[in-house]
């Protein structure tokens, strides 16, 4: 939680808002069998906040309704469908949070403004990379022995190769959901990690 | 900031989270997943190309009267290649409703993965199998045509050979271009001619059949002329019964690559049987042919009565295939139910 300068740790919410934390958030995900925890208490944050850390990238957190990332893909936020089931049941065991934060990761310098890159699941990726590997490797060889027959089909060769040539292997990032309850008295904010997931840039 | 000034959705009012989950959705299918169902569909309809390509290659060379060299050697091959041709359109379809499928989840496993990489595979494999079906086809009549296209030269070449003044050659080049004609014409037309020095022994050996003796040119009379025509007649009559004879023989062969066997009968004794009973089938042919020419309908009788002994042999092996090797101690065989020996 270094995004919400949250101190080094274990966070101390006041009696009230570990109450209401407890109430909104652990007991219904605890039905459920899931053990989820409190990672931070902190102010309320700026709807989208915009982090460069040192090694490079760029960290975005943004409260679900501003998320820039999910706004430049139309509106949405792209999930795993597994993911999606399981946050769906933890609304309809009566999870509610008062915010859901949500961070991304992308590559490269990005601001307001640049193009956000489309994600995909990096196991789908790799897997259609083998496999578009292996047709064009076997189409690549029929082509050859009927090139060796008729010197001819050259260019559906170039064609072919050309479908794997684009796809390099890139770096996974991390999105991440989290619920926030608020404790009215003081304005804080704890927040509560509700899921996360690997996705891989284009 | 929406989110944090709404109520719960124990108030009755819809929530962030509500909302959050609202706006969730799948991850898209991943880059080049297109490609591969690209891929997979063009193997599939390779597939059935394959297959196409196969039902319509010309494997029934002997005897149609424009192969003379080569026919009898490459058929079998041909035959050959040409056995995956269902199979084959059979995959391709299945091939076709997989991609679908695939393609409509819009996920890619493992599994499916696996599954379009098969389809691509396969279809560039059945593909090159039709190729090579094609390719010898193609080099057969290749080498016919040349031969037949070397008869039609040779009438153009006479010609300017007389203009020129070479008489003596023009003739010997017509005669050679008619003697090829011929020998091209009979080789292409039947096996009895093309069948080589051993039918021809075969054919002389032949006990000539009463009333094929030449009579004598000198005492030519009226009787003489209409045996002659009965003979002719008979000779047509015999004609068309071997053709028919002959389409019983690739029915039945036809039929019996298809029967089933059972253990201790494999594929490779059943392979080896119906090799032997197309040899048999050859031999029976070529037989018949010797049989038209010297009016032999006896030769006719025998052929259909084992014809009939082996399409019995089918039929009683489709009924039970365990009862010939329970009973007789052998595998089902067309080429052991025949009587002769031909």
């Amino acid at each position: 939680m270094e995004l919400l300068a949250q101190p080094a740790g274990r966070p101390k919410p006041t009696p009230a808002l570990a109450r209401r934390v407890e109430r909104q958030v652990l007991a219904p995900a605890r039905r459920l069998g899931e053990e989820l925890s409190l990672v931070a208490v902190t102010e309320p944050p700026p709807p989208v906040s915009i982090m460069h850390p040192p090694q490079g990238g760029t960290w975005i957190a943004a409260y679900h309704d501003s998320d820039p990332v999910a706004l430049a893909r139309g509106g949405y936020l792209h999930a795993p469908e597994a993911e999606i089931e399981r946050l769906t049941r933890l609304y309809e065991a009566g999870v509610d949070p008062n915010a859901i934060l949500i961070g991304h990761q992308l590559p490269g310098h990005w601001r307001p403004g640049d193009p956000v890159p489309p994600a995909y699941l990096p196991g789908e990726t790799a897997t259609v990379n083998r496999v578009l590997a292996a047709q064009a490797g076997a189409v690549g060889v029929g082509l050859g022995l009927l090139r060796a027959a008729f010197k001819a089909g050259a260019v559906i060769g170039t064609t072919a190769a050309a479908g794997t040539a684009a796809l390099g292997a890139v770096a996974l990032l991390d999105p991440f959901v989290l619920g926030g309850v608020r404790e009215p008295k003081t304005g804080l904010i704890g927040w509560v990690m509700l899921g996360g997931w690997d996705e891989e840039p284009a | 900031m929406r989110n944090l000034l709404e109520p719960g959705h124990e108030d009755g009012d819809e929530s962030g989270f509500a909302d959050f989950i609202s706006r969730l959705r799948p991850y898209p299918s991943p880059p080049g997943f297109q490609m591969a169902l690209l891929y997979a569909v063009a193997g599939a309809v390779g597939l059935l190309a394959a297959g196409i390509g196969l039902a319509i290659l010309p494997t029934d060379l002997e005897g149609d009267g424009f192969h003379a060299i080569g026919a009898s050697e490459v058929e079998p091959l041909l035959e050959f290649l040409a056995t995956p041709s269902s199979a084959f359109i059979f995959l391709g379809l299945m091939s076709l409703v997989a991609t679908g499928i695939v393609g409509m989840g819009r996920r890619v496993s493992d599994v499916t993965g696996g599954v379009l990489a098969a389809i691509t595979i396969v279809g560039v494999a059945a593909f090159l199998w039709t190729t090579v079906g094609w390719l010898v086809w193609g080099v057969l009549f290749a080498a016919n045509l040349l031969l037949w296209l070397l008869v039609l030269a040779s009438i153009p070449v006479a010609a300017v050979l007389f203009f020129r003044g070479e008489a003596a050659a023009a003739v010997v080049t017509l005669g050679v271009a008619f003697v090829l004609a011929s020998v091209l014409s009979q080789a292409a037309s039947g096996p009895v001619p093309s069948g080589g020095p051993a039918a021809n022994q075969e054919a002389a050996t032949l006990p000539p059949a009463k009333g094929a003796e030449s009579p004598p040119v000198s005492a030519e009379t009226e009787q003489q002329r209409r045996t002659e025509r009965r003979q002719r007649l008979r000779r047509a009559g015999l004609t068309q019964e071997r053709i028919a004879l002959k389409a019983r023989m690739e029915a039945e062969y036809a039929a019996w690559r298809h029967v089933p066997f059972v253990p201790p009968c494999d594929g490779a004794v059943r392979r080896g049987e119906v090799r032997d009973l197309r040899g048999r089938f050859a031999d029976m042919n070529l037989r018949l042919w010797a049989a038209v020419r010297y009016v032999e309908p006896g030769i006719f009788r025998q052929a259909a009565a084992d014809l009939e002994r082996v399409a019995r042999e089918r039929e009683r092996t489709l009924a039970d295939p365990t009862r010939l090797y329970e009973q007789e101690g052998r595998c089902p065989s067309g080429a052991a139910a025949m009587a002769n020996s031909w």
